[in-house]
């Protein structure tokens, strides 16, 4: 026997452990620091070596583009070259055509980047980037430009020149020096989804997860499969084994996510059975669900072979139910309405251990990098990158950086304000730079602390200590402690947009020209420029249409309602994929809005869940139906009245539709029981079950649906999904 | 050896095109690589690709020149 571990030296390994992981960790951000100094000063000795206009400039790229991950630089650099490019030609064009014109040539800008900023909210990932590049790009080269049109083409090449010249050394350093590929990421990340996904489901099938947790859970997985999926599209310029990955990983969310919407199903079920009046179906069931549960609950994967094991286990044990299930039910005497719950779940049970052994065997595939063959299923439609939004967002985006870039030109032209331009400029680059982000206004707050730090620390850096410095080596080693300061900050999550800020705009206003002047009004003047181009982007984020106001969640609950409709009325085909990305998408930016946490959200939140349900149920209902079944005309006619009363109550909330929809259903159950009970004598087919416990289930949920007219009771949700079959 | 060329009559520093050239044969040769699996016999396989288009542009760029 091994003696009990003493206290101390469990807290002292504890500690060991703690210290361990820290230090891992500082190396990683080291690292990081120790890549962008390289880069920076390589970038600003070619810069000053070529004779560039402004230097400073291929180092603000390099503070912008540099991530800790090769692929990402990559991805980032590619799609900001391509913004800059595209935005470089969209100036030349507005100064070529409104040279004289200012004030023509302030709304074609406005509303160049006003439309770049909505197509950027429409787009995900690195393209979105592109998009705000092309737009604000065309604000930085354009302005200076239309202040002086003959030199315009010179500006353009220039400023291409250096952020062309900024992204190929951050590219290749970050290649070069310790490279670190995104695959380690993606594989961890894929894990630990997997882990998370076999526990929560343990926890569904043991007795049933509370419907607000659930939501907080399915919004996790919503967001760690989208993350999943900014690696996948960054893996595309990662090393060729990751570009092979593609379709693995694009498989393997799909397969996630089916089986997550049966477990979503399933889960909802369990919570029912846990009605009294269920007890029978709950005893029935719990020696088929213990083995799961056990296994599930007890082994948590914590590496790709665990995972595997796992899915072995959770092979044998879809054997054993597959052999006891008929003695089971034979056991047991029902009534029919616990005989339709107890077939209803011990389908979605056999259901969810399919999909989760597909979706084990593509984690497997991707954990293993090899690529599976053959497609029984067709590969799920994520295309463009481009994601499902109600069209108020981009035009909501792209109208308030029109606003303020607006409002800020009429000041700029009354006021004659020296430094204008570069506060116009900004400003434009920070609204559209976060109008993509979750909570921007915070964001632009953190970059305003950065702007204002970097003024600070360019006083003391163009004071103090650039009068002392000759040469370039000199330069360096004056730069070094505040890049490297910039860059540390930039390795925090908490801290990162500081980090950024500071990063550039110390760059921007510190960093001398190849001639280098001392100009302490300018760099003034400019300091303050700056913070009030950040502190009206900012107010622009918090006063138009600030995110999460009223219209934008009513018009994203409607496109998710939307969603229902779609599932109801569309041809079939692709339809389940779509829907299951779609809604999800949706329900991600609706939870993502500021502000989501009040007992509305909440309310949100559970609706939005009946309409991933509802819409789970309906498509497989209408699959079958497309199959062979014993259904009469009129009983099916009945079904698909039933189904547009669905989607006609989505359409229009009212109570009028709601009461419509329940008679509709209340008037098929009874036709479709009969059909089987006439059949009674012969086994029913088991479509004819199949396609009435999803009208079951459809039914159960529409019941749960609270009365429209009456002022919502504060009826806690557990009851009311317990009332399903009570009521 | 002419140092910029004409092309529709702007002139293009031929570094440029020497530039293009070896990017193409870069592509090229990485390709055959890649059917040969050559990345297991290589340490950092970044840094032997970049080594590989600096050889080639800085090769035909003073062949050029020279």
């Amino acid at each position: 026997m091994n003696p009990e571990p003493s206290q101390s030296a469990l807290i002292g390994r504890q500690r060991l452990v703690a210290l361990q992981n820290f230090f891992k960790e500082e190396a990683a951000s080291w690292l990081f620091v120790l890549k962008t100094l390289i880069a920076a000063l390589i970038a600003l000795w070619l810069a000053y070596r070529l004779e560039l206009e402004s230097p400073k400039t291929a180092v603000v790229t390099v503070f912008i583009v540099m991530q800790a991950r090769t692929g990402m630089v990559l991805a980032k650099g590619f799609y900001r070259a391509l913004g800059t490019i595209i935005g470089s030609g969209v100036a030349l064009l507005l100064v070529a055509a409104f040279a004289q014109e200012r004030v023509m040539f302030l709304i074609g800008l406005a509303i160049w980047v006003g439309m770049l900023t909505a197509g950027a909210t429409i787009y995900r990932n690195f393209q979105s980037y592109a998009f705000v590049l092309a737009g604000y790009t065309a604000c930085l080269v354009g302005l200076p430009a239309a202040m002086d049109p003959n030199a315009a083409f010179d500006i353009a090449v220039t400023r291409l020149t250096e952020v062309l010249l900024g992204i190929l050394v951050a590219s290749t350093i970050s290649g070069l020096v310790f490279p670190l590929s995104i695959r380690e990421l993606l594989l961890s990340a894929a894990l630990k989804r997997f882990a998370t996904f076999a526990n929560s489901s343990g926890r569904a099938l043991s007795f049933g997860v509370p419907t607000e947790e659930w939501g907080s859970l399915h919004l996790k997985a919503i967001n760690e499969i989208v993350t999943l999926d900014s690696y996948r599209s960054v893996g595309i310029f990662d090393n060729p084994k990751t570009r092979l990955q593609n379709q693995t990983i694009l498989r393997m969310s799909a397969d996630l996510i089916a089986a997550a919407s049966t477990l979503h199903v399933l889960n909802r079920h369990i919570l029912r059975l846990n009605d009294p009046s269920m007890n029978a179906v709950r005893e029935a069931l719990d020696p088929l669900l213990a083995t799961g549960v056990r296994l599930l609950q007890t082994h948590v994967p914590t590496s790709a072979f665990e995972a595997q094991q796992l899915m072995s286990y959770i092979g044998e044990w879809q054997a054993e139910i597959q052999k006891h299930k008929s003695r089971i039910l034979a056991e047991n005497t029902f009534s029919p309405e616990q005989q339709l719950a107890f077939d209803t779940a011990l389908m979605l049970l056999e259901q969810f251990i399919d999909e989760f052994r597909h979706y084990g065997r593509s984690h497997s595939a991707l954990q293993d990098a090899r690529i599976i063959e053959d497609d029984d299923q067709a590969p799920p439609l994520i295309q463009h990158g481009r994601h499902a939004t109600d069209f108020s967002q981009p035009l909501i985006a792209g109208l308030r950086t029109v606003l303020m870039l607006g409002a800020m030109s009429v000041f700029w032209i009354n006021s004659a304000w020296p430094t204008g331009v570069l506060a116009l400029t900004i400003a434009v680059v920070v609204s559209a730079l976060f109008s993509t982000a979750p909570n921007p206004a915070k964001m632009v707050f953190q970059l305003w602390q950065g702007i204002a730090l970097s003024f600070v620390a360019a006083f003391a850096f163009q004071f103090m200590v650039l009068p002392n410095l000759h040469g370039f080596t000199q330069l360096t080693f004056g730069l070094i402690p505040f890049l490297a300061f910039a860059a540390y900050l930039m390795t925090r999550p908490k801290w990162g947009a500081i980090g950024v800020g500071f990063g550039m705009f110390f760059s921007t206003l510190a960093i001398p020209d190849n001639v280098t002047q001392f100009n302490y009004a300018g760099l003034l003047n400019s300091g303050i420029a700056l913070l009030v181009s950040a502190t009206i982007a900012a107010l622009a984020f918090l006063t138009v249409m600030p995110m999460g106001n009223q219209l934008s969640r009513y018009r994203m609950m409607r496109a998710l309602n939307r969603q229902l409709i779609v599932a109801c009325l569309n041809p079939l085909t692709g339809l389940r994929p779509q829907f299951e990305r779609d809604s999800r998408e949706l329900l991600r930016q609706i939870a993502g809005m500021r502000g989501f946490n009040t007992a509305k959200d909440r309310a949100t939140l559970t609706d939005a869940l009946t309409i991933q349900e509802l819409g789970s149920a309906v498509l497989e209902l209408r699959t079958l139906l497309g199959q062979p079944h014993s259904l009469d005309a009129a009983r099916l006619s009945s079904v698909q009245t039933a189904i547009s009363a669905l989607a006609r109550f989505y359409r229009h909330r009212n109570q009028r539709n709601l009461r419509a929809l329940r008679q509709a259903f209340n008037n098929v159950i009874p036709q479709v029981f009969d059909q089987v009970f006439d059949n009674k004598g012969k086994e029913p087919t088991s479509n004819d079950r199949k396609i009435q416990i999803y009208l079951h289930l459809i039914q159960l949920q529409v019941q749960a649906i609270p009365d429209i007219d009456r002022p919502a009771a504060p009826e806690p949700e557990v009851s009311k999904e317990v009332a399903g079959y009570a009521a | 050896m002419p140092r910029e060329i004409p092309l529709f009559d702007a002139l293009i520093p031929t570094l440029l095109l020497i530039l293009i050239g070896s990017a193409l044969i870069y592509v090229l040769i990485d390709q055959l690589l890649r059917d040969v699996d050559w990345d297991r016999f290589v340490w950092h396989p970044a840094l032997f690709r970049f080594a590989l288009f600096v050889i080639l542009f800085s090769g035909l760029g003073l062949w050029w020149y020279s």
